[in-house]
């Protein structure tokens, strides 16, 4: 069992459904009323948290923000597409943000493996190799860490980062992914294993 | 059989707990610049105030400072959609120019961030952006869309403005003709 504690709110993300949920709903609903000051409450509630997820997916500043703003633009003109019972307003964001961050990429013709492949051969993929320099990566203290999962392919990456860097729930973090359930589960945890793997080989230091 | 070394199969794994534990950390204290944040949330107000069903009187309070140079980002479509409304007569589409050249006097729409990628793409790409330049009048009252102030008394009075379209479609700004 991977022995990581699940303090659900230490990265600025509140598991879906419960208080989460209702809080999201009356925002939305008090939005929806036309009440002008809860466009700023949800923006300041869910931005850093759907942020990060876009940064630590892209390893991007510049295109975290962007992906932010287009999953944020999107929302306030349409806020009725989010349903409460389908989870968390935090989480429809980021998944807004995901779709803008693939389609960013698609439009710089690189390829984005949405299938996550047997590692049968090793080294990184060629479309992970030509990502742009990740100005993050130079501030993180951990930067080798960090090199190495923006090493990973996108669906390991993606996993990774929505339950081992911002402490998701797996239920959550497969919503955002757009996978089934057991499939983010096995993702996970290959790409743990993918990063013991380097850090046993010692390329972590 | 060779007995399993549980130990040794845990150690690296205590040891990317660790390490993913202070990547963590540390990504926690990320954030948005406060310009990225500023025209995030205008670009949300002007996306809000374009919605259908949206209440105006809301949305117009907050639009009365002058829009800094990073301080509004609307999305292209809302904008576009936006264009598409105001003019009563078809627009003018000026013959391409190179973007850089044309960029001058404009308002940047988009971010920041997006309007420097826009101009150095334009600088270095062989077939160099040729932006369009297309003529259009709209009320004063929707400058405020734009997070431009206005005279509400003189909000039914339409102004002249150009609007500067990427290639790709995207309008990338705005300027205003006297």
């Amino acid at each position: 069992m991977w022995p990581f504690s699940r303090r659900a709110t230490s990265l600025g993300f509140v598991a879906g459904g419960g208080d989460d949920a209702a809080d999201g709903a009356q925002l939305v609903a008090r939005l929806l009323s036309g009440e002008a000051e809860a466009l700023a409450l949800i923006y300041r509630r869910e931005s850093a948290p759907v942020y990060r997820y876009a940064l630590a997916v892209c390893g991007q500043a510049d295109w975290a923000a962007d992906a932010m703003q287009d999953a944020f633009v999107a929302f306030a003109t349409r806020p009725q597409g989010w349903q409460a019972e389908r989870g968390s307003l935090g989480a429809y964001l980021a998944g807004m943000a995901r779709h803008a961050l693939l389609a960013r990429w698609r439009e710089a013709g690189r390829h984005v493996e949405q299938e996550a492949a047997e590692p049968d051969g090793e080294g990184v993929e060629p479309n992970q190799a030509q990502s742009p320099e990740a100005l993050l990566v130079r501030r993180q203290a951990q930067s080798e860490v960090w090199a190495a999962v923006q090493a990973l392919p996108w669906p390991f990456r993606e996993a990774l980062v929505l339950v081992d860097l911002q402490e998701r729930s797996y239920a959550e973090a497969a919503a955002i992914a757009g996978v089934e359930l057991n499939t983010l589960r096995t993702r996970v945890h290959r790409a743990r294993q993918r990063l013991a793997e380097r850090l046993s080989a010692g390329v972590l230091t | 059989m060779k007995p399993r070394n549980f130990d040794a199969e845990r150690e690296p794994l205590q040891s990317l707990r660790a390490a993913l534990q202070q990547t963590a950390q540390a990504l926690n204290a990320a954030r948005p610049s406060a310009a990225q944040e500023r025209a995030t949330l205008a670009a949300m107000r002007a996306a809000r105030a374009a919605a259908p069903g949206a209440m105006a009187m809301g949305w117009r309070g907050g639009w009365s400072r002058v829009l800094a140079w990073s301080g509004v980002a609307c999305s292209g479509a809302v904008l576009l959609a936006a264009a598409a409304l105001l003019t009563l007569e078809p627009p003018v589409r000026e013959a391409g120019r190179p973007l850089v050249a044309a960029a001058s006097g404009f308002l940047p729409v988009v971010s920041t961030e997006r309007w420097a990628g826009y101009l150095r793409d334009a600088r270095t790409a062989e077939q160099a952006a040729q932006a369009w330049i297309v003529s259009a009048e709209m009320p004063r009252e929707r400058l405020a869309l734009l997070g431009l102030p206005y005279d509400p008394a003189k909000a039914g009075e339409r102004v002249r403005a150009e609007l500067l379209l990427h290639p790709s479609g995207d309008l990338l700004a705005v300027r205003f003709v006297p």
